[in-house]
């Protein structure tokens, strides 16, 4: 800071840790290095490489390299939106949600999206899913008994979500360099299973499908990472620097893995990643990427989880991380146990759950873009909050555009991208209710509550 | 002994293992070109991680900021030595005879051991961010 500057003073207090609920002070503030990195962390799992797997039994090459650009060019966009958010109001996603849906609202959709769909939901499935790839990789081990490495690995995954940022961002440094490699020992052994590049591009997909389909796997695959990217990008310097971020490792690597994955698989002819570098002879790289790949996403999964569940729940985030984790780390290692059960029910559930997550974040776009920028806020102030400012309690034109939003983007409409639909309809919803009851003096925004030091 | 000189000793040393990687890189390229590409790769990039220190080091007197630009360069270096030890012995990237791969190996050992020792140094000495 330069001597003419004078520092303000930080007028919270962060009860909860890891700033929970206050704003991230300026002292704290990370380099683009370490956000992109953390970013980088979320998106180096196993969940990438089988989305690119999963493409590379539906397109060729070429075509396959088209709906990972035009998919994550998209995700660009809705992440890249989000980031900012985060980047002016240093708060997480869910105390964001506190201005278009009050913060009755913040608390319930944080807790449905966040603390039981991540940080219970999905950190419980990545846990089964990691027993069971390590099931697949040692069969006759007994540490890779399915349930027996769920809990291992379930303890292990809470570690660093326990630290919080700086664990997430300490793993993602030495996670994600792997994670890059690896995808491009799936290019090499894909181009060597294929006779060289052109015999990779000339291979024919097992089950063709349309490009538009193509397109809605990669953005439904991490929308919901789309969707609360101001949980890390709060952390960044400047505004911008955790959009920038986000755009790089999407456009940049998320296709680069999506690919490295579908070379693998076109050539293979294997669904499974893990599997297939086994097989194609990674060694124990295939096993250090079932490991760090699950660990560095599913201990985002928690810190996430942690963070909504803290906007109600007002104890140390950290014992909220260790109760969700130990939640999550049973249910993965009774499924593990239970031989022959399938985590298919429970999955469907929280994808039930994931539906509402883009409508959420149409809604909170468009009141941070364009009805704050309708109601003459600065863009610096929006979403700044301070001690003893008041807070409505519900915004219901919040509430009504994100539940329209989810049913008719995500179910009514046939055509396009469910996920992407809702976002739109959400957001087009919200703007035009908010500004017409604005103009015709009905409020939206009933109730009130005063924030206090603990942003509480 | 002064921070700065034994930031330059440790990361000469490690530059010393890249270069040597690089050399036993080129060495398998006619062998296996895989093999090749993944070592050059992997000694590539500790290579530059580690070249571009020296400048940004030499140029500052404050240990504590001297400490805080090390870390993210040995971070580079520990990360990318774990995937290269974990890569190199792989049944995919083994040429003819096991001993490049296992001097690889060992290089790489190494140079995850001394770039943990040069963070934890960086931390505990200088109060430099192990996040930066």
């Amino acid at each position: 800071m330069s001597n003419g500057e004078k520092k303000e003073a930080w007028p919270w207090k962060d009860e909860y840790g890891d700033y929970s609920l206050v704003p991230v002070p300026q002292e704290e503030l990370r380099s683009f290095t370490s956000i992109f990195y953390v970013f980088m962390g979320v998106l180096a799992c196993i969940a990438v490489l089988w989305g690119g797997a999963t493409l590379g039994l539906q397109f060729t090459l070429k075509e396959a390299l088209w709906v990972a650009v035009i998919g994550s060019l998209i995700l660009c966009v809705i992440g890249g939106f989000t980031s900012v958010i985060g980047g002016v109001s240093r708060c997480s996603t869910y105390v964001n949600m506190r201005y278009p849906f009050g913060m009755i609202g913040s608390q319930l959709f944080g807790t449905i999206i966040a603390g039981i769909a991540c940080g219970i939901g999905w950190f419980a499935v990545q846990t089964w899913l990691f027993g069971i790839i390590l099931h697949t990789l040692f069969p006759e081990a007994p540490w890779a008994n399915v349930g027996v490495a769920a809990i291992w690995g379930g303890i292990l995954m809470m570690t660093t979500a326990i630290i919080g940022f700086k664990g997430l961002a300490w793993l993602s440094y030495l996670a994600v360099p792997f994670f890059i490699l690896i995808a491009g020992v799936g290019v090499m052994i894909g181009v060597a299973g294929a006779g060289g590049f052109a015999g990779l591009a000339q291979l024919k997909p097992q089950t063709p499908t349309t490009f538009g389909i193509g397109v809605t796997q990669v953005v439904g695959m991490y929308i919901a990472g789309g969707v609360i990217t101001a949980d890390i990008a709060r952390y960044a310097r400047k505004a911008v620097g955790g959009a920038l971020a986000w755009i790089i490792q999407i456009i940049v690597f998320q296709v680069y893995m999506l690919m490295g994955a579908v070379a693998l698989t076109l050539a293979t002819g294997a669904a499974n990643v893990a599997q297939a570098l086994l097989v194609g002879g990674a060694g124990i790289g295939a096993f250090l990427m079932a490991i760090l790949g699950q660990w560095t996403t599913n201990d985002n999964n928690l810190y996430n989880g942690a963070l909504s569940f803290n906007t109600w729940a007002h104890i140390k985030k950290r014992n909220i991380t260790i109760i969700e984790g130990l939640i999550g780390t049973a249910i993965a290692a009774y499924v593990g146990f239970k031989a022959g059960v399938s985590m298919d029910p429970f999955m469907k559930f929280l994808t039930l759950l994931g539906k509402i997550l883009p409508a959420i974040g149409g809604v909170l776009i468009a009141d941070f873009y364009i009805y704050r920028w309708y109601k003459k806020i600065t863009f610096k102030e929006r979403y700044k909050a301070k001690p003893g400012m008041k807070i409505s309690l519900f915004n219901w034109v919040g509430w009504l555009a994100m539940i329209l939003g989810t049913v008719i983007g995500g179910w009514l409409v046939k055509w396009g991208i469910a996920a992407l639909n809702a976002l739109v309809f959400a957001a087009v919803i919200y703007i035009v209710l908010a500004i017409i009851f604005d103009a015709v003096g009905v409020k939206i925004e009933l109730g009130e509550h005063t924030i206090n030091e603990k942003g509480v | 002994m002064n921070f700065k000189k034994y930031t330059q000793i440790m990361m000469s040393i490690l530059l010393l293992f890249a270069i040597i990687i690089i050399v036993l890189g080129i060495a398998v390229w006619s062998k296996n070109v895989y093999t090749g590409i993944i070592y050059l790769v992997i000694a590539g990039i500790q290579f530059f991680g580690i070249v571009f220190l020296y400048p940004r080091i030499g140029r500052i007197d404050d240990l504590h900021e001297m400490g805080n630009r090390s870390v993210p360069h040995n971070w580079v270096v520990l990360s990318v030595a774990i995937a290269g030890a974990a890569l190199f012995l792989a049944p995919f990237f083994r040429p003819d005879s096991m001993t490049i791969p296992f001097i690889a190996f060992v290089l790489c050992i190494l140079q995850v051991i001394v770039s943990a020792l040069n963070i934890l140094f960086a931390v505990k000495k200088v109060k430099a961010r192990m996040i930066v």
